[in-house]
């Protein structure tokens, strides 16, 4: 069973994604903030990690830049949540350490979408 | 025939004299005074206030005349007139006559005479009408703060009022100029300014510019009109610089320009806080309507989806306040530097 590491610090989102994803056959561990989602992280190795962007103090791209530093966890995957879009600056800066950026509110079939296609086993092509 | 005009008769007693008198009562002129010497003449000048000055140096050596002519000439009030002998048409005489000295060749001719006084007259009308002008651009020239100056088309200082002499020359009281304007003076604007003094003569037409030069007292902006003036063939005699210490309107521009993005800055973190607050809600909503069956779901989920895209609207208002902020932070270097660059796996 794969496991899947939700961060927000809305309490309402938490449970009922963790209600979704629960019902989809996920093992689902969840944090509300940044820091403790690098503790969990780190003691449960999810599969994937949906990470909030607007948190407080540690927001979710400070999040991310903590996550992908730590030899531990850099490669887990992680997919951006937000009810903001990202600036020009933010893709710049940190486009190329998450797998996708989803706007909230997001429907269930098409968040479920995302994540299958990120914890799908990658086809690998020898040449 | 100007009649009623006085005039003062300088000479020594001479046949020549009861001449020039005789004639000039026949012309209608009175002839005030006769006088043998330029000091007399310019007492009585004062108080008598003759139309005309007339000095007879025909009995007088080529030498001998200079300087009472050059102290009567020099008083400058009133149009002055030399009688010379014929004598003087062959060289040197007249070739040793400087340029502003008005004369007549005897022998004395009534109309000849007359166009000879009415010449001078208008002369010396226009020059008084040329000096009052003088006077009054110089006064219009020293009235304001800017810098205005004359460069000729040698290059040589023609006229700078008192705020360039103070800002740009080591002795600020001379106002002898007619030297190289580089030599009198000096400073990194002057430099700057050089090139494009000689552009407007060479091209002849005006240029606008503005300036951020090094000073002792720092980093000093300015604005610069330079004019070309243009004889009637269209040859540019000379060059007026007009020079506007701008340095305050800049560094407050500068200061309005910060002020325009930080308050961008405090804008848009308002409403990244706000449009996440409320999305969130609305995820809440839609995850618990999709969650179940409902007969009201797809009514729900459109009013969520008109709320989001009133949410959207409002991020792109925010997006375009962001292309403002980061416009003025590449071209003017302003903003939070904390919102300029972020810490992370990139550094810059």
């Amino acid at each position: 069973m794969q496991t899947v590491c939700l961060v927000d610090d809305n309490e309402d989102i938490l449970s009922i994604f963790s209600l979704y994803f629960r019902r989809k056959g996920y093992h689902v561990i969840t944090a509300g903030s940044g820091r403790d989602c690098i503790d969990m992280t780190g003691a449960y190795m999810p599969e994937l990690i949906l990470l909030d962007v607007m948190m407080e103090p540690m927001d979710g791209w400070q999040t991310l830049v903590a996550l992908k530093r730590n030899p531990k966890t850099c490669h887990i995957p992680v997919i951006m949540v937000s009810g903001k879009k990202p600036t020009p600056d933010d893709v710049h800066l940190y486009g190329k350490f998450y797998e996708h950026f989803i706007m909230k509110p997001v429907s269930f079939p098409v968040l479920f979408e995302v994540v299958s296609s990120v914890l799908s086993p990658k086809v690998i092509r020898v040449r | 025939m100007m009649a009623g005009m006085n005039v003062l008769l300088i000479e020594h007693e001479s046949v020549t004299t009861k001449g020039i008198r005789a004639v000039l009562s026949a012309m209608g002129y009175e002839v005030v005074a006769i006088v043998d010497d330029a000091d007399n003449a310019l007492k009585i000048a004062r108080h008598v206030k003759p139309d005309l000055i007339i000095l007879d140096i025909s009995q007088y050596g080529e030498t001998a005349w200079i300087s009472s002519a050059e102290k009567i000439r020099g008083h400058g009030e009133i149009p002055f007139l030399l009688i010379v002998a014929p004598s003087w048409s062959n060289y040197p005489g007249l070739a040793m006559l400087p340029p502003q000295f008005d004369y007549y060749i005897l022998p004395l001719e009534e109309e000849k005479l007359q166009i000879t006084i009415n010449m001078v007259l208008k002369k010396y009308a226009l020059e008084i009408r040329l000096k009052k002008s003088e006077e009054r651009y110089r006064t219009i020239a020293e009235l304001g703060d800017d810098m205005i100056f004359i460069v000729n088309r040698e290059r040589v200082l023609e006229y700078a009022n008192s705020v360039v002499m103070m800002r740009f020359s080591s002795d600020s009281h001379n106002s002898d100029f007619k030297k190289p304007y580089d030599e009198v003076l000096a400073g990194e604007l002057i430099k700057s300014l050089d090139n494009f003094i000689s552009r407007v003569i060479w091209w002849g037409e005006k240029i606008h510019r503005q300036d951020q030069v090094r000073t002792p007292y720092g980093i000093e902006w300015y604005e610069t009109l330079l004019i070309p003036m243009k004889s009637k063939n269209n040859l540019v005699n000379a060059v007026i610089v007009v020079s506007r210490d701008i340095t305050d309107r800049v560094r407050f521009e500068e200061k309005l320009r910060e002020k325009g993005i930080r308050q961008i800055e405090k804008n848009n973190e308002q409403f990244q806080i706000l449009n996440d607050q409320i999305r969130n809600p609305l995820q809440v909503i839609k995850s618990i309507i999709e969650l179940e069956e409902n007969p009201y779901q797809e009514k729900v989920l459109e009013q969520v989806a008109i709320i989001d895209s009133i949410v959207t609207r409002l991020d792109e208002g925010w997006l375009e306040s962001e292309k403002v902020r980061r416009f003025l932070i590449e071209h003017y270097h302003h903003g939070n530097p904390e919102c300029r660059e972020k810490t992370g796996l990139i550094s810059h």
